[in-house]
This record gives structure tokens, C-alpha cells and sequence, in this order.
């Protein structure tokens, strides 16, 4: 994972979940399956439960779960819902 | 381009707006879970998401409940917070009674060595390692528990309780130290029996044995090689062969086998071992394993040669038995007309020697006879007190004959010896038979002493030296100038059938039989011996303080009588010789070949005052069933029996009681005379105290 940060061209995802769920666990069902399928060779997926760490999702301005933010490429992109839509997904995580 | 999460751009009010259409369309199609209250800082969670919480949550607490683990949750005082339904009842108590308590409150009293209390407390700093644990139930009893804790971390940065997982072992350590006792009493008795057990892997031709299998094959523990070549190469050459063949043949039929073979231990020595063993077949009927045990049985099979050795000597005994019967007849025959004849002849006959020849040869036959008997515990023991020097003076004579020239005898004599009660022949048994075994301890000749002397014991010489009670005895000691002997063979010196001789020359019976009949005499039999420098061997015999009885011959002059006696004896030829002695001596005589004439005689009036009858009759009625039937009829009748063994002593034992007694075959003039006198007189002196009272 740390060899992985350290390149820039990285795909850096944190996906905001509330504990266990429907919603939640299929974002991130649906989002290991899109990295694994799409950018398997270098991704980086930190999951955060927002109802362990309010202050975090306060700090990244997050609003509802489930949120996917992209932090890597910039600019910062969010997806909101349970990204069942994984057209719109890929689009969202590989435009500018 | 770069828009920061503070900045005013029109990008970044775009953005918000996009997220914030996004998040509207994802509330209304249902895929939102939480909203982040920005004011309260912390979710709120929407109902679908509360129940699936919930459904979780229940999940958990199912997987809790139903876990057969013990789970336990302290707080940072290590007080309950939480137990499962599986901890109460392992501890017996109501899982709502336990929280709040702190978990040193049931701690056991002792875990192994240690303090469960210190051991519970280590365990609960030690996160992660698991510990055997003492804790008190309810009931005061304990329970053994595999003890695994780990702390509850809410944030990163401090512990906010711990979990405690717990399995109850108690069972399994019950289960684990009934399985030590079973396997401690399996060991114990494999080790008491003796029982070598090996076993065997066919397959990477490995093998084990047990310390007791390898001492079996005389080995040190751990030295036997491990393999199955090594296996085989302890085992007897000659045995070899079976034994390959033998699990081989198992191996095939994957039926039990059982084989003895012998084993060669490192000193040279073969011993004797019997083996049942097993092999297990794998899928395809090839071997995979043997397993055995092993019994070393070479004293087994000493002792079932020994009781072989001992039923044949009996077979031996029992015809000796028979033969000496009418051999004793032959011989009272003889000895009986030579000394009539002697009697008769004048002072200066010049055949006077011959005939003492033929009672000399006569004698000699008497002892060989003698001996057979002795070999089958036909002798009849007749206890005597009598002065020991007597018998040495007396056999003096057959001993330097059994000696040989090569052998010097010497006696050293003590002349104020006390007397021994026992049977005479019996000590002359034993005399005869310690010289014996002096002599062969010197095949190249030297010097045998006989020597007696009156010992005094006290209390500790009677306990060490001789395992006798304190008290007078006379030494009676046999020394010779040979060899000596080990310690080996002076411990096993008296055990019957050991001999050091070769197996046809001596029966190992000799001292055998002397040391039971000094035993039965009260008195031991001490060796004292060197390798090299001789041996003697002592004698102890309890000293007699009763008067001694009339040796043989002074007793002739009173052997004498008038009175009529009634001879039953079947015997033709010692019917005759017995009468001659009789008339001889002045008793008139009837005699008869058969009890049953006997019994007519009497019954038709005859008054005879001694009945002399031979035990062993040819026809109906033996000796003792005529006695009985005379004694039911006449009972103030004298009875004497004659016999020379006696095969049935239990059937005489009640008729010598009430007062018959027995006179020895062959019998002398003298011996005969003796006995009949002794009856009359002890019958006529009972008439007489009857006639006073």
C-alpha cells in the first residue's frame, strides 16, 4: 500500500460508509469491483465509517453515506450513493 | 483548475451544486444511509440503515450467545461489563449478577503452581497469549479455563476495555489426566511384567523399543539402533529366519502372530523371549505397521525343565520305592541267616571273616537301599537322641571308601559333645553327603576334616551369622582343601537341581536334601567359602538335653523273651529268617503268609502277646487293615510292624500313635530284638499303671 501512495499517477479513493448498512456495504462492494476491474495495477481504497469517525467526515465536508471522494488524480471528485451505476462511476472517477 | 475546499470559484460552487443534485438523487432513489448533522457533528442514520444496524447488531449478539466460547468485556479497571450466556453458565451464576464485578472476584485458588489470582491478572496485560486458568464457580468448585484476552480499542490512541475469551478445559484436562493415569497404570504394569513392547513402520522400515524390550536383549535404554535391520540383527542368528518368515506370514494375512526366539545379549548370554505381535494392513492389503510385546521367559523355561528334571526323579523315587521293597526282603534274608549262622559258629571258625564279608556287603546294600528311599521321601524318620560323634566314628569307615586314596580324611572329635535329637541316618545322610561334595571340589586329591564342637549363640551371632534362635547347638563342619566357590554358586548352593558337576554325574539333590533335613532338624546349614582357598560348611544342630537313647548292641542282653508271637509276613524266605532270629532269641513263634489266616488264628483262641506284621501284604488285607481289624477285637494285643519304606505313612500315622511302632527292613538280629523287647516291655509296663489305677 505505502509503494503505492508514493506514486503520484495512483488512483487514491476514500469511500464514507455508515457502519454496516445496505447502502454502505454495496459501495463498497461495488467499489473494490470497479478498482480491481479497472485499475487493478495501482489503487489505493481507504474505507472510513462515519459513525466511528464523525469528525474526519466533518474535516471532508461530507454531507450523506455512502460518499466515494477521490483524492488522487486532482481535483478532488466526489460519487454519492451506493454506486450500483458503474458507468457513471468510472466517468466521475476518471474525468477532470 | 486546482479548487480548494474553502475557495469561492465558480468551479467549486459548481461543483457543490452537482454533489448536491447528486445527493438528492441518491436520498430519492434510496441509496443514502447517514446524513452528517453539521451543527451536532455527529450521524444521524436513516431508518432503512437503523434497522440494518439493528439486524447486524443482532447478528452479533446471536453469534455471542450461541458462541461456545466464554466472552467476557472489562472495563479499564478490569470490571464487568459484558458476559455471554456460555460464560454465567460455566460459572454458575446469573449473567447480570457478574457485571459490574471485578474479574479477580472469581478467580480459583490455584493454577498449576501458581496463584490463579497473579496468573489471571499476568494474562489480562499479556494480550494475545493464551493461559491455563483457575476460576471459582458459584458453588465454590473449580474450572479450568484456556484464557485469551485482548483489548477493545474505540480510538487509536487509548484502550478502552478488554475481551476476554475463555474454553472451558476442565473435560478436556480431566479427560487428559485420566488418559496419564491410564497410560502411568499400562506403563507400570508393562514395567512390573516385564513386557517389552516394540513397533514397527514397514514403510520407512523404522522401528521402536520400549526400555524394557531393550533390556530384554540386554541393551542400555535409547541404544537399540531405531531400524529394522537392527531389529533383526539382535535377534539369535539361528532364529532369524522364523522370525522373518513369521511376520512376513502376518504381514500377508493381517492375522495376530505369536513366536518365541531367542535373544543374544552383548555378555554372550541367550535368553529365551515369546512375542505376540500384530500387522497392519494398508488399502491394497500391503504392510504398514507391526506392533508386539515381548516376554523374557528364559526362567520360565529353566523352571519347566526343572519340573520335568523333578517328575522325572519322582518316576525315578516311586520305582526305586518298589524295587527297594523286595530288595529289603532279599536282604533281611541274608543278613538275617549269616548272623544265625555266626551265632552258631565257635569263636575260632575259620569261616567266621567270609561271613562277616557277606554282612558288610549285606550293609552296603542296606544304604544303597537307603538312598533310593531317600530320593523318594519314602524314608521313615525315626527321631532318636543320639551323640553326632557316634555317627561320624560309625560312618568313618564308608566314607574313606567314597573318598578314594587321593583324599585324606581327618576328624577332630570334641569329647564332651552334647547330643542332637533327629533321625540317625538322616545326619548320616548329610555327613555323607557334604563329603561327598568336598571330594569333588578336589579332583587332584587333599584333605577332608570333619570336626565337631559345641557352640553357644547368642542373640546376634543366632540372628547374623546363622538365621537360627539363640541357643546351644554343636557344630558339626565339613572342610575341604579344593577349589572353593563363588558367591554365585554359594547363593544357589541348596536350591535342588543346581549342581556345578556335569548333568549325568551329580543329581544336585545331595545338598538339597541335607539342607531340608537339617532345616527340619531346627538347625542351618552355614558355607563359608573362598575361591581357591576351600570350603567348609557348617552344620548347626539345636544341642538335645534328654538323655540318650541305648545305642544299637548294648541293647542285646535285654533283647531277649519268652512270650509267644504271632509273624505275618509273605515273604517265604523272610517268614523263615525271621522266625530263626526270633526262636534265637528265645520267643516262640506262629507265623503266617496273609493277614486273613491271621485273623483265623486269633479268632479261634490263639493267645499270642505280640503281633509282628509286614505292611505291605500280598492278597486282601494289607498290614495296616489287619491291624485295625485285631486292634477293634484284641485290643490289649502288642503290635510291631515291619517295613522298609513307607508309601503311605498318613494310614500307619493313627496305629503308631496308639502305640505300634515300626521296625526298619532289613532288620538284624539285633535291630529286630530291639524293637519286639521295646513293645512287650512298653505294653506290660501300660498293663501295669492300668492295674494300680
Amino acid at each position: 500500500m505505502a509503494s503505492r501512495s508514493e506514486n503520484s499517477s495512483n488512483l487514491r479513493l476514500r469511500l464514507y460508509v455508515a457502519g454496516n448498512a445496505p447502502n454502505s456495504l454495496r459501495a463498497i462492494a461495488n467499489a473494490r469491483a470497479i478498482c480491481e476491474q479497472h485499475f487493478a495495477a495501482a489503487y489505493e481504497l481507504e474505507i472510513v465509517d462515519l459513525l466511528e469517525h464523525p469528525l474526519r467526515a466533518l474535516a471532508d465536508a461530507i454531507v450523506v453515506t455512502p460518499t466515494l471522494l477521490r483524492l488522487m488524480p486532482l481535483p478532488v471528485q466526489r460519487v454519492i450513493g451506493n454506486l450500483d451505476d458503474g458507468t457513471k462511476t468510472l466517468m466521475l472517477l476518471t474525468g477532470r | 483548475m486546482i479548487a480548494t475546499s474553502g475557495s469561492r470559484s465558480f468551479d467549486d460552487v459548481a461543483r457543490r451544486l452537482e454533489e448536491a443534485e447528486a445527493t438528492i438523487e441518491a436520498l430519492l432513489s434510496g441509496q443514502i444511509d447517514a446524513v452528517l448533522d453539521a451543527d451536532s457533528k455527529s450521524p444521524v442514520l436513516l431508518a432503512s440503515a437503523q434497522d440494518a444496524l439493528r439486524h447486524s447488531e443482532e447478528r452479533y449478539r446471536t453469534i455471542v450467545e450461541t458462541a461456545s466460547e466464554g466472552i467476557w468485556t472489562l472495563d479499564e479497571n478490569f470490571n464487568t461489563t459484558f458476559v455471554n450466556r456460555r460464560l454465567a453458565e460455566m460459572l454458575g451464576y446469573r449473567a447480570d449478577a457478574m457485571i459490574g464485578r471485578s474479574v479477580l472476584d472469581f478467580a480459583g485458588k490455584r493454577s498449576g503452581a501458581s496463584d490463579a489470582r497473579l496468573l489471571l491478572q499476568y494474562s489480562l496485560h499479556n494480550a494475545s497469549e493464551e493461559h491455563e486458568v483457575a476460576l471459582a464457580r458459584n458453588d465454590g468448585s473449580e474450572l479450568c479455563v484456556l484464557l485469551k484476552s485482548s483489548p477493545i480499542r474505540q480510538s487509536a490512541s487509548q484502550d478502552d476495555g478488554t475481551l476476554v475469551m475463555l474454553t472451558d478445559i476442565t473435560e478436556r484436562k480431566r479427560a487428559a489426566e485420566r488418559l496419564q493415569a491410564f497410560e502411568d497404570r499400562t506403563r507400570f504394569a508393562l514395567e512390573v511384567a516385564n513386557v517389552g513392547v516394540w513397533d514397527a513402520d514397514f514403510v520407512t522400515e523404522t522401528a521402536r523399543w520400549s526400555e524394557q524390550l531393550e533390556a530384554q536383549y540386554g541393551l542400555k535404554p535409547g541404544t537399540f539402533g531405531g531400524t529394522l535391520e537392527a531389529f533383526i540383527s539382535h535377534i539369535h542368528p539361528e532364529d532369524r529366519a522364523e522370525v522373518i518368515e513369521k511376520i512376513a506370514a502376518a504381514g500377508e494375512s493381517g492375522l495376530d502372530f505369536s513366536m518365541s526366539n531367542r535373544a543374544i545379549w552383548p555378555d554372550g548370554s541367550v535368553h529365551w523371549l515369546t512375542n505376540q505381535g500384530r500387522v497392519e494392513l494398508g488399502a491394497h492389503g500391503e504392510p504398514l505397521r507391526g506392533t508386539g510385546i515381548s516376554q523374557d521367559v528364559t526362567e520360565r523355561r529353566a523352571l519347566e525343565q526343572q519340573f520335568q528334571q523333578a517328575q522325572k526323579m519322582e518316576a525315578v523315587g516311586r520305582l526305586a520305592g518298589g524295587v527297594a521293597h523286595d530288595f529289603n526282603n532279599l536282604l533281611s534274608v541274608i543278613m538275617g541267616w549269616t548272623e544265625l549262622v555266626l551265632a552258631d559258629l565257635p569263636a575260632d571258625s575259620p569261616i567266621r571273616d567270609s561271613l562277616d564279608e557277606v554282612l558288610r556287603a549285606a550293609a552296603g546294600a542296606t544304604s544303597l537301599t537307603k538312598q533310593l528311599l531317600a530320593f523318594s521321601r519314602q524314608q521313615i524318620v525315626k527321631p532318636s537322641v543320639f551323640d553326632p560323634n557316634d555317627v561320624v566314628v560309625e560312618t568313618q569307615k564308608m566314607l574313606r571308601r567314597l573318598i578314594g586314596e587321593d583324599v585324606k580324611l581327618v576328624t577332630r572329635l570334641d569329647p564332651g559333645l552334647g547330643r542332637v535329637k533327629m533321625d540317625q541316618g538322616q545326619l548320616e545322610q548329610v555327613i555323607v553327603n557334604l563329603v561327598v561334595n568336598s571330594r569333588d571340589a578336589m579332583p587332584m586329591g587333599g584333605t577332608v576334616t570333619v570336626e565337631t564342637k559345641n557352640v553357644a549363640l547368642d542373640r546376634e551371632s543366632a540372628r547374623t551369622a546363622a538365621d537360627l534362635a539363640p541357643g546351644d547347638y554343636i557344630v558339626l563342619s565339613v572342610s575341604d582343601t579344593g577349589s572353593g566357590m563363588s558367591t554365585e554358586v554359594q547363593a544357589r548352593l541348596f536350591e535342588p537341581f543346581f549342581t556345578t558337576k556335569e548333568s549325568n554325574k551329580g543329581t544336585g539333590l545331595g545338598l538339597a536334601t541335607s539342607y531340608g533335613i537339617v532345616k527340619q532338624a531346627g538347625g542351618h546349614i552355614a558355607v563359608d567359602s573362598t575361591q581357591g582357598a576351600g570350603s567348609t560348611m557348617s552344620v548347626f544342630l539345636p544341642r538335645s538335653m534328654a538323655i540318650t537313647d541305648p545305642s544299637p548292641g548294648t541293647a542285646a542282653a535285654t533283647s531277649r523273651g519268652t512270650e509267644l508271637v504271632l509273624l505275618v509276613e509273605d515273604d517265604l524266605a523272610v517268614r523263615r529268617v525271621t522266625t530263626g532270629m526270633l526262636k534265637s532269641m528265645g520267643y516262640s513263634v506262629i507265623s503266617v503268609g496273609s493277614g486273613e489266616e491271621a485273623l483265623k488264628l486269633l479268632s479261634d483262641g490263639l493267645n499270642v502277646q505280640l503281633l509282628l506284621t509286614d505292611v505291605v501284604l500280598a492278597g486282601g488285607m494289607n498290614g495296616p487293615a489287619l491291624v485295625r481289624e485285631v486292634r477293634a477285637q484284641w485290643p490289649r494285643l502288642s503290635v510291631l510292624f515291619a517295613s522298609g519304606y513307607t508309601s503311605d505313612a498318613a494310614s500307619l500315622r493313627d496305629l503308631l500313635d496308639s502305640g505300634a511302632e515300626i521296625v526298619e527292613k532289613p532288620f538284624t538280629a539285633n535291630s529286630l530284638g530291639r524293637s519286639v523287647r521295646h513293645v512287650l516291655d512298653a505294653r506290660s509296663e501300660a498293663e501295669r499303671s492300668r492295674a494300680r489305677s
